[in-house]
């Protein structure tokens, strides 16, 4: 945000001149003129520590070979990197490192993108002189579910222990021992227990980390990848998917320095399995007396088609489509059904995201990401992003600890924002809005209340009204001239706003004057038997909305039901006609993240049977409704996109999307060197390599860049696109909030957020990470436990209404006379317990 | 499963107060738990990462690092003997046979009644009294095998044994006791109280800067005003 002037200075690398930032590290400065100096414990996601000495440089004036990774260059510098002195350290280097690695790439699911094996064949001596046994290890550590350990290919170059402390705060991965034992570890029987372990696996630059999911599945020059972004949450981080054969087998995060830096969470990285899961539908279903046979794709819709027609009909639609799914989907709505009664918010039920209408142009998010690392103050208002925002939450760290910026939380629980937070305000669940309009006139607050300011916003507490916290916040926000994030839970959430799949906003941000139903009133009508048909599109409300016996009762009378979705879930069942959806990997499209931002996905595995993507679904229902869209591709649907949303009409799709270069750089064999500039060439000693993989370099190769670094660093070139905000309207939509009726009642509040790991349709079928999720548990304040005379690991009894369900007690900083239930785990469905009025009795079980 | 009671724990709170930053405290707390348990337990380092709040794998990472920090059950008295270029010549691999003969022990090992330990050392730094000797740390230079077997005798029996410096030996969880303690106050502490250095050094006052004490029969009397 704040603009500093930078000073150039003059700099002579290899006898090349190039203007430079004052201060940029060399090690950068040079790979920007295509001079790779070898590495291994330099990233540029962290601090340099100049460990590993891979990166000598030999610096004019300086009596030593200096480490290019933590020295910052200046006026006049004459660096060399491949003079002999250089080149000789770097060798030397390469020799010490491998005097003790196994050379076990044969069985190293590293070989072939490995930066230890590249840069020993670019810069390496050769062969060995040593000659002693070398020093051994127990191979392959499980330290965690997902994450495997062989200290023998460590090179310690410290890139794990400083992601897990720097980046993520989970110091659980160490070094330990010193001299030639040294080695890294995790705590004897303590897990490498991080949301964001995967990364360690990516930046190790040998295969000492790897993935307990793709041991042994692959070689990289077998792999197809794809750019793509994770359709979990909102945050919305890039990736690259990566298949063998068909069959998806690894995720890994590209990085994008305006959404997710380098990292992506273990949810996005393991939670892909669900592609392939057995229960997988493939063809659609049509209702059969109690069951269902499969039909083929006309025979399904032209069902369905002849129910929509006329009558009261509502849309329900979930968190995970595309941005051309939800503008399929309310375009079928409004334009070919003719119902106002369309909504995606299924867990936020009644979110009031429009609020933000009133005070900018935009339903949504007026701040990206990167404003964060500006920001003098941040407010968090919301549920543990952690839990739900992963990458936002190491972005909210980063811009703390790294920027300094002073963090404000208003919570009712304490969430893991608080351990660095500047001020933690805890209130009663529902009583944010007060605990915030406070904010800008208590002290010792209001002084850490400085522009600029970004507050963040996301729904909690499912199945209560919100609408007055975000009121509150954006009031505050306004006050301090401040931009805000207000973060829709999902990752295609934004996109269903930005579209108009509101019962009160059409496609652009246009309120609608009359609104239709939102969710819950579809629900209650149809569970009253007012509702003639229902489309549900891949959103399970029997499992996610906020009152399980609603959605259950709603699906069960309404008069005809359509669900599009990836599984038979519960929701699905009760359906009566069923068509087969695909998933993130499968399709072109695009996604539209909690600043707004648009990225795009490339398919890259195929979708089982007849599997559609949605929109191709609503299309070929409109066909049948006689509203012929002509739409057979991507391109068509973003003709009709930009013609028909105002945010959307300048938009260049054709931008959006940028290739990605292949997993493993494949190479022609034989060919000799040419003069003049060199493209990418990896060195390798010229033998004969299957595929012509590497071969025909020469050994020792100035120029080297290595397949997987640079992958890293060319695909920062897709930063994706924000539409620019269209006037705020006259009209203020939804302004002037309710106030949050004051719980009443016997019992403790529910409060209820999602956790990380959940029975959600896709990471329940995702199993190693199914494994990690944490069971039913329930949060007291510790004078609440004792008056229930529980402690810590009881189990207690919660009885809502006709439901009841046992969890094990947790004592947490929570407010008194509340409980934290996580929203969706097994055993703990917090849905039945907030459809009983929000309250619940805890008795010791 | 903690291992430090709470008397413990208020010992370890008045360590902690004597730093900036409680983390800054590892390794006297870790010399605590060595105090109570003989060497550094898992669950001893649990109880550290609790009181500073560090995980225990940062713990595990600090701790692992001192040698004198013990990772698996250690004797009553560690012999370390040195293994370097100067006591080897001078017949220090003798001294280490006649201890790990007299112990029934290898390098590393413990004797099963959990008395002594027998360890190879780097360079003590005492070259000049080679062949060099430390019993939990304290000096004994110019050892002999038949000496080294005596010592054990008097240690076994109870005996007092006095190091070069006049020190007397004892028991490794008091000194790491001590270690753990150094500058506090502590009103329970044993009568032993002396100002001494970890690894048993004479305190400093004795000693002009540079210099070692004279030790009679092995040190000739230091120049007047001479370095070391
Ligand atoms: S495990 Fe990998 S990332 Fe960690 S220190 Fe070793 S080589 Fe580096
Ligand atoms: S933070 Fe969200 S978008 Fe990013 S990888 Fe994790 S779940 Fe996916
Ligand atoms: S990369 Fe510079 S010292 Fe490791
Ligand atoms: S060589 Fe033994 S003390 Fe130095």
């Amino acid at each position: 945000m704040t603009q500093q002037q930078t000073e150039m200075v003059t700099v002579t690398i290899n006898g090349q001149q190039v203007q430079a930032e004052n201060g940029r590290l060399l090690i950068d400065v040079a790979e920007e003129m295509g001079i790779f100096v070898p590495r291994f414990c330099y990233h540029p996601g962290m601090k340099s520590v100049a460990v590993c000495r891979m990166c000598l440089v030999k610096v004019e004036g300086m009596p030593k070979l200096v480490p290019s990774c933590s020295t910052p260059v200046a006026d006049g510098m004459v660096v060399e990197t491949d003079t002999p002195e250089p080149a000789g350290a770097q060798e030397d280097m390469l020799e010490f490192l491998l005097i003790n690695h196994p050379l076990d790439c044969p069985i190293c699911d590293r070989g072939g993108e490995c930066p230890l094996q590249d840069q020993t064949y670019a810069h390496g001596p050769g062969s060995s002189r040593f000659v002693e046994p070398k020093r051994t290890y127990e191979k392959a550590l499980d330290i965690s579910q997902l994450v495997v350990l062989d200290r023998e290919r460590c090179v310690l170059c410290w890139r794990c222990v400083r992601f897990s402390d720097e980046v993520a705060g989970d110091r659980f991965i160490q070094l330990v021992d010193r001299g030639s034992g040294t080695q890294i570890l995790t705590f004897s029987d303590e897990p490498f227990d991080s949301y964001f372990s995967g990364n360690t696996i990516q930046i190790c630059p040998v295969g000492a980390l790897t993935a307990s999911t793709y041991r042994f599945v692959s070689r990289p020059w077998d792999l197809k990848a794809a750019p793509s972004v994770c359709s979990y949450c909102s945050v919305g981080c890039p990736t690259t998917n990566e298949s063998r054969g068909d069959k998806l087998v690894r995720v890994q995060a590209l990085p994008n320095e305006n959404v997710n830096d380098f990292w992506i969470c273990d949810k996005g990285r393991f939670g892909f399995h669900y592609v392939d899961a057995k229960d997988r539908l493939s063809t659609p279903l049509v209702r059969d007396g109690d069951d269902f046979r499969s039909a083929t794709w006309g025979e399904a819709v032209a069902a369905a088609a002849e129910k929509l027609g006329g009558g009261k009909v509502g849309v329900i639609a979930g968190g995970h489509l595309t941005t051309e799914d939800a503008f399929a989907i309310q375009r079928l709505a409004r334009k070919t059904i003719k119902t106002p009664h369309l909504d995606a918010r299924i867990q936020d039920d009644g979110a009031a995201y429009e609020r933000t209408l009133a005070y900018s142009g935009v339903v949504g998010s007026t701040a990206t990401i990167n404003d964060l690392d500006g920001a003098r103050s941040i407010v968090w208002v919301g549920p543990d992003p952690k839990e739900v925002l992963p990458v936002l939450y190491l972005r909210l760290r980063k811009a703390v600890l790294d920027g300094g910026a002073k963090l404000i939380v208003v919570s009712p629980r304490r969430l893991s924002l608080d351990a660095f937070a500047t001020h933690v305000i805890r209130c009663e669940p529902g009583g944010e809005a007060n605990a915030l309009s406070a904010l800008t006139t208590t002290a010792p607050v209001k002084d850490d209340l400085a522009a600029p300011l970004v507050a963040c916003w996301s729904p909690a507490n499912p199945g209560r009204e919100t609408g007055a916290d975000l009121d509150s916040l954006l009031k505050v926000a306004v006050e301090k001239d401040a931009r805000w994030l207000v973060c829709a839970p999902h990752a295609g959430s934004q996109g269903m706003l930005d579209m108009g799949v509101h019962p009160a906003l059409e496609s652009g941000y246009r309120p609608i004057d009359e609104p239709g139903m939102d969710t819950r009133a579809m629900l209650e009508a149809a569970a009253a038997g007012e509702l003639d048909a229902l489309i549900v599109v891949g959103a399970d409300p029997i499992s996610d909305f906020p009152n399980r016996n609603l959605a259950q009762a709603a699906m069960e009378k309404v008069g005809f039901s359509l669900v599009i979705e990836l599984f038979p879930t519960e929701t699905a069942r009760l359906a009566d006609v069923v068509l087969p959806s695909t998933a993130a990997p499968e399709i072109e499209g695009t996604l539209t993240n909690l600043e707004r931002r648009l990225q795009k996905l490339e398919p890259l595995t195929k979708s089982p049977g007849t599997a559609r993507e949605p929109w191709r679904a609503m299309a070929d229902l409109a066909r049948a409704m006689d509203d012929d869209w002509k739409w057979t591709s991507f391109a068509d649907v973003w003709a009709a996109i930009t013609k028909e949303v105002p945010t959307h009409q300048d938009l260049d799709v054709a931008a959006l999307a940028q290739e990605v270069p292949p997993s493993a750089l494949q190479y022609e064999s034989g060919t000799e060197e040419q003069p003049g500039p060199r493209g990418p060439v990896v060195a390798g000693p010229g033998g004969q390599y299957p595929k012509g993989h590497r071969s025909g370099a020469p050994f020792k190769t100035a120029s080297w860049p290595l397949s997987w670094e640079l992958r890293q660093f060319e695909a920062k070139q897709r930063p994706g696109h924000i539409p620019d905000a269209p006037e705020a309207p006259e009209e203020k939509v939804g302004a002037g909030a309710d106030a949050a009726a004051p719980m009443s009642g016997e019992g403790f509040v529910v409060y209820a957020g999602r956790q990380i790991y959940d029975e959600g349709a896709m990471v329940s079928r995702s199993s190693v990470l199914h494994a990690l999720s944490k069971g039913a548990f329930v949060e007291l304040n510790d004078e609440d436990a004792k008056e229930l005379d529980v402690t810590d690991g009881d189990e207690v009894t919660l009885t809502a209404g006709n439901n009841e369900m046992t969890a094990t007690v947790v004592i947490a900083d929570i407010s008194k006379g509340a409980v934290f239930v996580p929203y969706d785990q097994k055993g703990l469905r917090a849905n039945e317990l907030l459809g009983a009025g929000g309250r619940v009795k805890v008795a010791k079980a | 499963m903690s291992v430090l009671t709470d008397e413990m724990r208020s010992v370890a709170e008045q360590i902690v107060a004597k730093y900036p930053n409680r983390r800054s405290a590892a390794l006297p707390l870790l010399f605590l738990v060595q105090s109570v348990e003989g060497h550094v337990t898992d669950s001893g380092m649990r109880d550290v990462a609790d009181i500073l709040g560090l995980t225990p794998a940062e713990v595990l990472a600090t701790g692992s690092f001192y040698t004198m920090l013990k990772k698996k059950p250690q004797g009553e008295y560690l012999i370390s003997v040195c293994r370097n270029i100067s006591c080897t010549h001078l017949g220090a691999h003798k001294v280490f046979d006649a201890a790990r003969e007299k112990l029934g022990i290898e390098p590393g090992g413990t004797t099963p009644d959990g008395r002594f330990s027998l360890e190879a050392a780097e360079c003590l730094a005492t070259c000049d009294g080679a062949p060099s000797m430390q019993i939990n740390y304290e000096d004994f230079y110019k050892v002999t095998p038949s000496e080294v077997v005596e010592i054990i005798d008097s240690l076994a029996a109870g005996k007092d044994v006095k190091s070069v410096a006049g020190e007397t030996v004892r028991p490794a969880k008091d000194i790491a006791f001590e270690t753990a303690t150094a500058g506090l106050d502590l009103p329970h502490e044993t009568a032993d109280t002396r100002e001494r250095l970890v690894g048993g050094e004479s305190p400093p006052s004795d000693m002009a800067p540079g210099h070692r004490p004279v030790v009679p029969g092995i040190d000739a009397p230091p120049a007047e005003g001479g370095g070391s």
